[in-house]
């Protein structure tokens, strides 16, 4: 069978047809019900008991974002200077920092930025991935190879140093930050849609659909789009944890967020003198990083591992 | 349940760390009772043999190689070329002047023997030291020092900014030179400090500046050894130093830019002395090893805000160009506070605009911090509700944490300030623009001079000749007045009288205030207490001639 959809094919039966004939000559009935599907799934993924704490932390964190900086018991901005450096308390949950400013409130007022980058640049990254690993997986040929090459060059550097290239060259903030983690996570995906997309091509129904004479535009995103959109899912979720880290790193570097912001990495890389005479500083926000990308991580294991046919 | 043993690991792990560190917080309120005293001078230790393995817990030194840490390294090892502190460190081992500051800012003869200075303050003649000789052999004599003037005719060398006023320099004998000099100048003593004898057969040479990188050329107590850039400078005892030398086999500068590593390597030992010691670190140091001698020095470093006084907000109007609001930024900033959490109480409130180590310093009334009175005066130039602006700050731990501080005290009373955190590179590069391209608005930085004087503590950065490119006066700040004080102090020969001349200059810059006037940080040097023969002078530089470790 060759990579390219056959031509021939295509002008005997009339482009329009062929999705009225699908609609009206596949009967509803005969494919699977979608909601014991969905069923079979979720209790699927209330055995594994790892990832539905994951699950329900990483919900009760996105909650956080949200509403957390209404909760904050104090102004974040707000210094106090006869109380610097002063040990978690039942007034200050995790402690002051080196300005006195609370840091539970801290932490609380930052998820919004760094769950927000973290989250947003993803879903842009992910979404340009899958466009380009769709297009290289169905279409191969010089679109391939320009999109495989273009990742593999991405590939070859590791990414943090790639995202501190490109923040380096548009310079620090936040928004150069979101650009450079969406930047590194492209790549990643366009690969794994690729593959995603190659196995799909050869099941029967695109051959079918292709038959019919369906433009290239509905077999990819009718026919072969769904097929992949597991693989999708389960990384999207894992790649979230990362990007937490890219962007708590950037921070950490300086290339990120104001240093006077409470955002994570920033909060962590201001506290790094204090390691040794008010560790606090730093065990807080290291904290909430770590539990914040652990539970990205396991969720995303448990659901590949529930979506996953091979893995009873 | 497989999943959950990685999980559980983790959790260990991270209570592992916190249980770590909580002890050693726990550490903290212990004892911080051995304040370091002052280095004492004991007689030049003798001994030469390292053979000997001793203990380290007893007080001495397991061997006869002196090691300094410090975070940055020189960058350039020929001392015509580097100027900054940290290349002077190293550098003032090899190489000596004709004059030099001691321990109390009084000049000292080095490579003079004794200097007298011309009625009309144009030319000063010196007798040298006879028998000296430098590392490569030659001997030290007048024609040297005419080499040097020579030498520093060249505009791209540091050396230049010490000599250019220099007119002439007369040989009137082996050991006896006449330096001529274009007009009366108060300042020149303190700049023949920073001039450094160079061997006159290597400034010969085509390439001196590479020679000089690998070689040293100097009088000095200390010849180099071997070098890695950015790593270390070794440097042995010259055998033919003229006075009383170091009795260590071996002296080492470390380039070690983390603080805590730093810290480290003294507490085990690995170093023999620090500096800077990280100001949050102190108590802790005090209370970990107690035997380890802590010394805190004032310095000549003066931070500083530079407010432009030319800066126009969006609608026009220019904040900084009315007093009572540069004055309003004074009264909202506490120095005390500033001192307190940004350098752990290892700062001064300021008195006046340099700091109080520098000759002809004179205390004014402090800006003592009062909210009141700044919001009143931001009312009275009509800014009540403040404004939004910008400061350019270096982007390290420390100038970050004090630019924040900054920040903070301004939003009391409504300056909304950004931090623009930048490497000191790209920092120079937009401090360096001309008035009309300058998107500086305020600039935290910090100035110390080398020489202790008050002229080079205040032209460059207030004199309106000084402008960029042509000095580091950001705020754009003209008064005749104190331009005219300054130049008329440079020409006067009476100390009472340059005393009240730069007295009024200051009082001028202080009623003014073309800055925030921030405070004077403290020099932090520690060292293991076998180190001997260290002297210290007033800015923050350790003098090694005569260094020895007992062990």
């Amino acid at each position: 069978m060759s990579n390219k959809p056959n031509e021939q094919e295509e002008k005997v039966v009339l482009e329009k047809d062929a999705a009225s004939f699908e609609e009206n000559y596949i009967d509803e009935n005969i494919l699977a019900d979608n909601s014991s599907k969905a069923k079979e799934f979720v209790k699927k993924f209330m055995k594994r008991k790892t990832a539905v704490v994951a699950f329900l932390i990483m919900v009760f964190l996105l909650v956080i974002a949200i509403i957390g900086p209404s909760l904050a018991p104090y102004d974040p901005g707000a210094f106090d200077y006869d109380n610097i450096l002063s040990g978690p308390s039942a007034k200050h949950w995790f402690g002051t920092d080196h300005f006195g400013q609370d840091i539970f409130s801290r932490i609380l007022a930052g998820a919004p930025q760094t769950l927000g980058v973290a989250l947003s640049s993803v879903i842009v990254g992910a979404a340009i991935g899958t466009v380009l690993g769709l297009l290289a997986g169905y279409y191969g040929g010089w679109i391939e190879m320009l999109v495989m090459r273009g990742a593999d060059v991405l590939f070859s550097f590791p990414d943090i140093l790639l995202a501190i290239a490109i923040v380096a060259l548009l310079g620090p903030g936040i928004i150069n930050v979101f650009i450079a983690v969406a930047v590194f996570t492209v790549p990643s995906f366009a690969r794994m849609m690729r593959s995603a997309t190659l196995a799909v091509k050869g099941s029967l129904y695109v051959e079918v659909a292709r038959s019919l004479g369906c433009k290239d535009g509905r077999i990819l995103f009718i026919h072969i789009f769904p097929g992949t959109i597991q693989t999708l899912i389960v990384n999207f979720t894992m790649r979230i944890g990362s990007a937490i880290m890219a962007a708590s790193s950037l921070s950490f570097l300086g290339f990120g967020a104001d240093v006077t912001s409470p955002e994570w990495g920033a909060m962590l890389s201001q506290s790094r003198t204090y390691i040794n005479t008010a560790p606090h500083m730093v065990y807080f926000p290291a904290l909430i990083i770590f539990i914040t990308v652990l539970a990205f991580n396991l969720f995303g294991d448990g659901l590949r591992d529930t979506l996953d046919p091979k893995i009873k | 349940m497989k999943r959950l043993l990685p999980l559980l690991l983790a959790v260990v792990m991270t209570l592992g760390l916190v249980a770590c560190g909580g002890g050693n917080s726990g550490g903290n309120s212990g004892n911080s009772g051995n304040a370091g005293g002052n280095a004492t001078t004991p007689p030049a230790n003798t001994g030469t043999d390292a053979g000997g393995a001793a203990s380290t817990s007893g007080g001495k030194s397991p061997d006869n190689d002196f090691v300094i840490a410090m975070p940055n390294d020189a960058t350039h090892l020929d001392p015509h070329v580097s100027s900054n502190g940290y290349s002077n460190q190293i550098t003032n081992a090899m190489y000596e002047g004709l004059l030099a500051f001691n321990e109390q800012t009084e000049i000292v003869n080095v490579l003079a023997t004794d200097w007298s200075v011309s009625d009309d303050a144009l030319v000063y003649t010196f007798k040298l030291r006879e028998g000296v000789t430098f590392h490569d052999g030659e001997p030290f004599n007048a024609e040297a020092v005419k080499a040097v003037w020579e030498r520093g005719k060249d505009t791209s060398l540091a050396l230049n900014r010490s000599t250019k006023t220099w007119t002439d320099v007369e040989v009137l004998g082996e050991y006896e030179v006449a330096i001529h000099i274009e007009s009366p100048n108060n300042t020149f003593i303190n700049k023949l400090t920073q001039v450094r004898m160079i061997s006159p057969k290597a400034m010969a040479m085509d390439n001196a500046s590479d020679y000089l990188a690998k070689n040293s050329a100097g009088t000095g107590a200390f010849k180099l050894s071997e070098r890695v850039d950015g790593g270390y400078t070794k440097m042995v005892p010259y055998e033919n130093y003229w006075g009383e030398g170091p009795s260590v086999d071996s002296l080492t500068f470390e380039v070690v830019p983390e603080d805590a590593s730093r810290l480290a390597k003294l507490q085990t030992g690995e170093a023999d002395l620090i500096y800077p010691v990280p100001v949050t670190d102190i108590d802790r140091l005090k209370s970990e090893s107690p035997d380890i001698i802590v010394d805190v020095r004032d310095t000549t470093i003066f931070r500083y805000v530079t407010l432009n006084t030319e800066w126009a907000l969006p609608d026009g109007r220019k904040p900084f160009s009315d007093k009572r609001v540069r004055q309003a930024l004074n009264y909202a900033f506490d120095s005390e506070a500033y001192a307190k959490v940004v350098f752990n109480g290892y700062a001064k409130a300021p008195t006046s605009c340099f700091a109080d180590t520098i000759m002809y310093h004179s205390d004014n009334t402090p800006y003592t911090a009062d909210l009141e009175k700044a919001k009143s005066l931001m009312k009275e130039a009509g800014y009540e509700d403040g404004f939004d602006v910008e400061i350019i700050v270096d982007n390290t731990t420390i100038e970050q944490k004090g630019a924040t501080f900054v920040m903070q005290q301004l939003s009391q009373i409504g300056v909304n300030v950004k931090l623009l955190p930048n490497e000191s590179t790209v920092n120079a590069e937009a401090t360096s623009a001309p008035l009309e391209t300058t998107t500086v608005q305020m600039w935290y930085v910090n100035w110390s001079s080398g020489s202790f004087e008050a002229d080079g503590s205040m032209r460059s950065i207030l004199h309106s000749e000084k402008f960029p490119p042509d000095g580091y006066n950001t705020a754009f700040w003209k008064n005749e007045e104190f331009d005219k004080l300054l130049d008329d102090a440079l020409k006067m020969t009476d100390t009472k009288e340059i005393a009240d001349t730069y007295a009024k200059a200051q009082a001028i810059v202080w009623e003014e205030c073309p800055w925030m006037f921030l405070g004077n940080d403290n020099a932090i040097v520690a060292y293991q207490p076998y180190c001997t023969g260290l002297q210290f002078k007033p800015g923050d530089e350790v003098v090694v001639t005569t260094i020895g470790l007992d062990h």
